[in-house]
């Protein structure tokens, strides 16, 4: 494999319906094996749409994207690659047990050997407890959690989540993002992370790619230079705010850019 | 969790109320017997014909359940097949709706006559009547609950190279049952009411409770009409109960919600 997870050139991509915005023009991104990288950007800057592009659900229609060494499609083929969605999307009438053990059971002849033991990874993400229970019966963050103990059970090489907090309250966010960390820092994979939050951005990431609308675009790219793990102490220390700082200014940019639409 | 305090079946309270209206009805009834014979037969009467001869009325409850069981069993076969065609193949799914929605707005009963014409006395006719009458609620109602499946959790499996059947196997299908009970729900009955059209269409037909209905009457022997319609109602809620049951056994994630 080349040093690249996922390596994008030139990615154009007008949506299809009467509308026909551009959702990206002329995206150009490189993600190192093992590296954390969140996309951030306001609504409408395409950013869930790179993340379909590198998922293989949608076909960019200028550019060309390779994930793992090869084409998205691919890629999904060989089980290399963990969908988190917005939503949960847990099937109801599966227990917590069989919603993260259901994707072995498709596919199977490309299941990387051997299989994580999904009872222990439940136990590990705290939902011990509940892997006999039914979604219906959890709470919106444990359900949450599911989804991604469900990612990350198909041992994928490339992790694409897609703003998977954003429907949580701040606290129950801040025990998902640690969640979230405590895996990934433990099984490793090269993660693609969407997001509209600029604190989530910068606490979990390596790298941050801001995006800006009409049309999509990448605008900036920081490195985000924090030691691990990012503790309470770090994330209320001067360097993080500065971060956070840069950030913003550089949304301010983008929004500038692109019109008035100046976040009051 | 914050669901009603529900009344026990054995409280008062919940059985009262029908019961007094079942009593109210039941004067009236017998008020209406007395004045106007040929209106309804007395009660008793109709208990006494049941009570005379239980083996006649069990014998033909068991023809006509048959059928109506049988009808059903082929047109669920029928439409749930053509459901996953139709929620699978957008071709067959143009061709196809238009003829269901027009077969759904024909009084099926009304060609009950033409097929006993086609079929004779026998049970064919009977059947493919049932079959005929349960098959559009199936049909709309699985297709529906094929295609429920929520955008995202598709994505999670097109992410993992799920095959098509994959995909019908472990989401599409099991994501239709509480359709298809819902379905069952009004099918149930309306194949008892299937059965029974086709048998009184058949004049000739040796048993079955229609034909028990379209021989007592033709004899003005009020009070075996009404025993035979007593126990094609209590068939008709047996079954009713049956599926509500067996639903709420399948579909114990459901009630969690």
């Amino acid at each position: 494999m080349t040093g690249a997870a996922i390596d994008l050139h030139g990615i154009g991509r007008v949506h299809d319906d009467e509308t026909r915005v551009v959702a990206l023009d002329g995206v150009d991104l490189s993600i190192p094996v093992g590296r954390f990288v969140s996309v951030i950007g306001p609504s409408g800057c395409g950013k869930s749409t790179l993340l379909r592009i590198v998922a293989g659900l949608e076909e960019p229609d200028a550019g060309t994207v390779t994930v793992c060494g090869t084409t998205p499609a691919q890629a999904a083929e060989e089980k290399r690659l963990g969908l988190v969605p917005q939503q949960p999307a847990l099937l109801p009438w599966l227990t917590v047990l069989g919603n993260v053990s259901l994707p072995a059971k498709v596919n199977r002849r490309h299941n990387r050997e051997p299989l994580p033991d999904m009872r222990e990874l439940l136990r590990r993400a705290g939902l011990g407890d509940a892997m006999h229970q039914r979604p219906a019966q959890l709470s919106g963050g444990m359900r949450q959690r599911v989804a991604i103990v469900r990612a990350f059970g198909l041992q994928p090489d490339v992790l694409l989540l897609d703003e998977p907090f954003s429907a949580l309250d701040e606290f129950t966010r801040e025990a998902q993002q640690q969640e979230l960390l405590d895996l990934w820092e433990e099984r490793g994979a090269t993660v693609l992370f969407v997001t509209h939050s600029i604190l989530e951005a910068v606490r979990l990431s390596d790298t941050v790619v801001v995006m800006a609308p009409r049309p999509g675009r990448i605008v900036d790219i920081v490195d985000i230079d924090l030691p691990r793990p990012r503790t309470q102490e770090l994330i209320r220390s001067p360097e993080f705010h500065g971060y956070e700082l840069t950030l913003r200014e550089r949304l301010r940019d983008a929004f500038e850019q692109d019109g008035h639409e100046v976040a009051s | 969790m914050s669901r009603p305090v529900r009344t026990s079946v054995a409280h008062p309270a919940y059985w009262a109320p029908v019961l007094v209206l079942l009593v109210v009805l039941g004067v009236l009834w017998q008020l209406g017997a007395h004045r106007m014979p040929y209106l309804l037969p007395p009660l008793p009467d109709v208990w006494s014909a049941l009570k005379g001869d239980p083996g006649y009325f069990l014998h033909n409850s068991w023809v006509t359940l048959r059928e109506a069981l049988l009808g059903l069993v082929i047109g669920f076969v029928a439409a749930f097949s053509l459901a996953i065609l139709i929620s699978e193949v957008n071709i067959a799914r143009r061709a196809v709706m238009p003829v269901a929605v027009v077969l759904n707005v024909t009084p099926l009963v009304a060609i009950a006559p033409a097929l006993v014409v086609a079929f004779g006395f026998g049970p064919a006719p009977k059947l493919i009547l049932t079959a005929l009458i349960c098959f559009f609620p199936i049909l709309i109602n699985a297709s529906v609950g094929l295609r429920s499946v929520p955008v995202p959790v598709l994505q999670v499996f097109r992410s993992v190279h799920a095959s098509r059947w994959e995909v019908l196997r472990h989401l599409r299908i099991p994501g239709s049952l509480e359709y298809v009970f819902a379905a069952l729900q009004i099918v149930f009955p309306l194949s008892i009411v299937g059965a029974v059209v086709a048998e009184l269409s058949a004049a000739g037909s040796a048993d079955g409770l229609g034909t028990v209905i379209q021989v007592a009457s033709s004899m003005n022997r009020l009070a075996t009409v009404w025993a035979a319609i007593f126990v094609l109602a209590l068939m008709g809620s047996l079954l009713l109960l049956l599926v509500t049951v067996v639903e709420r056994r399948a579909l114990r994630w459901h009630g969690s919600r």
